[in-house]
């Protein structure tokens, strides 16, 4: 599914999102990153129709919110971190009760994904941990066949070993080519090695929104020594870090020294300078 | 729409085991059916605890949901293929299910008051009672505005509920059983003040319905409710 986003502006309080444009191709992995308070959240929650834009408009495969509602709901699942599930009633009669608004989901599918997943259907949603609270809502989002997967930081919760099998599962959601996955997080290590495509958002605003290689080919990490980083062109460097021995910048675009090694940045590294630039 | 609402209805039930405010409901059942009655001393002659006990069980039922069970769309359904539309009908219908299950049930007391020797004025004060307070009850869960607000309905309620109590035991205690002139006087101005307050707080409900149907000020009720 296509997620189309266009000039969208939301205040929250002193908050504000402004002017957000991009377009999520279909199937792939697309991961919101930035740090704490950066407004992936409140993203997140107009992509999936809970908050109403001040400005702008949601597109899904061409669907307004306003127009198809009912059609979108349909095809999305969600994981969010608040307690989206009812607390005095089992796993398993959770899925039946909301289940009956989905026309494809399958109980016999939600109560497969809940034993991958540990849990056991006969549990009390007031019972679970935090992390098997997004486990449940997770196994839920997969059991209705939806078409776009809408995930709010869940790794985070998640122990190293389920974090293992929520990626295969992304994975194995994507195979087919027409699914998609929305996954905002600030911890960066997994999404470098699964996400196709990234929007990093800082302070309400979009800073880049491009795929990973694009993202790996506009800026590089640049290591060296001090003062040949900072012989650089000015306007190429967008902050530089010195260390006890050398230094490390990110840089934009294609300069070169011979004495200085350049490799791609992680996320987490472009994160950090990003937030970095301006004296921060 | 009704099964959906009813279904909606037995999960609040279920929830109520795991509700976070817990102790204001159960206080109250405690209240109403054991220390108001050994206060009073209506379990000393069997006829007098069963028509105390008819009239109270349905209005403690009614506060304790009151207490644990907000009127609320689950966030849950905020997120299933459900339009803006059809939650305003869940919502309404819910309201409708509740006011209409509390003062069925509370004219079932009510009725068997009316057995046991209550007359029928008192008998039909008893389930417009119900009524009142099952209506009271909604407007208070979906308390919103400021915290101040709030705080005021809150207080407003308590007030309202406790004047209810007060009324409950005036009637099933002899008030409608032969009382005094006075006593009939007493009890009609507070049923007067009890239904103007009902009416003020069913004015709320319009903008409180309005506000639950769309998660963002749903959400941001509840924020509230939770900072008082």
């Amino acid at each position: 599914m296509v997620v189309t986003l266009q000039n969208i502006s939301k205040r929250l309080g002193n908050f504000s999102l402004t002017d957000i444009s991009l377009s999520l191709p279909g199937g792939y992995i697309t991961g919101l990153i930035g740090q704490n308070g950066a407004g992936k959240t409140t993203l997140l929650r107009i992509l999936l129709g809970l908050y109403r834009p001040d400005a702008g408009e949601v597109r899904i495969d061409g669907r307004s919110y306003q127009d198809q509602e009912i059609w979108i709901r349909e095809r999305t699942g969600a994981v969010l971190l608040e307690e989206l599930f009812e607390r005095g009633l089992t796993l398993r009669e959770n899925g039946a009760v909301y289940g009956r608004f989905f026309p494809k989901y399958r109980q016999e599918r939600f109560e497969d994904f809940l034993v991958r997943f540990a849990l056991s259907p006969k549990r009390r949603c007031s019972d679970l941990s935090r992390g098997e609270r997004l486990k449940l809502q997770l196994a839920f989002a997969l059991s209705h066949d939806a078409r776009l997967l809408v995930l709010d930081e869940p790794t985070g919760n998640f122990d190293p070993e389920f974090r293992r099998v929520f990626f295969e599962v992304l994975k194995e959601f994507i195979a087919d080519g027409e699914r998609s996955v929305v996954l905002a997080t600030h911890l960066t290590d997994d999404l470098d090695r699964i996400a196709d495509y990234i929007v990093y958002l800082e302070n309400g605003t979009g800073l880049f929104a491009g795929d990973v290689e694009t993202m790996r080919a506009q800026y590089r990490i640049a290591e060296g020594d001090g003062y040949r980083l900072r012989a650089l062109p000015g306007e190429s460097v967008i902050h530089m870090q010195e260390r006890a021995h050398g230094a490390r910048a990110l840089v934009r675009g294609m300069v070169s020294d011979p004495e200085l090694t350049f490799r791609a940045p992680t996320l987490e590294e472009l994160m950090y300078f990003m937030s970095k630039r301006n004296g921060e | 729409m009704f099964q959906m609402i009813a279904r909606g209805y037995l999960t609040d039930l279920k929830n109520m085991r795991t509700a976070e405010r817990p102790a204001f409901g159960y206080f109250w059942v405690v209240y109403c059916l054991i220390v108001l009655p050994l206060m009073l001393g209506y379990f000393e002659a069997p006829r007098k605890a069963v028509i105390y006990l008819a009239a109270a069980i349905p209005f403690a039922y009614d506060i304790l949901q009151m207490g644990l069970c907000p009127l609320r769309i689950p966030e849950m359904m905020f997120l299933c293929p459900l339009d803006a539309p059809m939650r305003m009908q869940y919502i309404r219908g819910t309201c409708l299910f509740r006011v209409g299950l509390h003062t069925a049930a509370g004219a079932a007391g009510a009725m068997v008051t009316l057995a046991a020797g209550n007359d029928v004025p008192g008998t039909v004060g008893l389930t417009v009672n119900i009524f009142l307070t099952s209506v009271i009850g909604l407007c208070v869960q979906g308390a919103r505005d400021t915290i101040g607000r709030t705080t005021v309905r809150g207080i407003g309620a308590g007030l309202g509920v406790s004047l209810q109590l007060i009324y409950v035991s005036a009637a099933v205690s002899g008030g409608f059983l032969g009382q005094k002139r006075w006593e009939q006087a007493v009890i009609a101005v507070m049923q007067a003040l009890f239904l103007l307050a009902a009416g003020r707080y069913a004015g709320y409900l319009g903008a409180m319905l309005r506000e639950a149907v769309s998660y963002e000020t749903a959400e941001k009720r509840v924020k509230k409710q939770r900072s008082v």
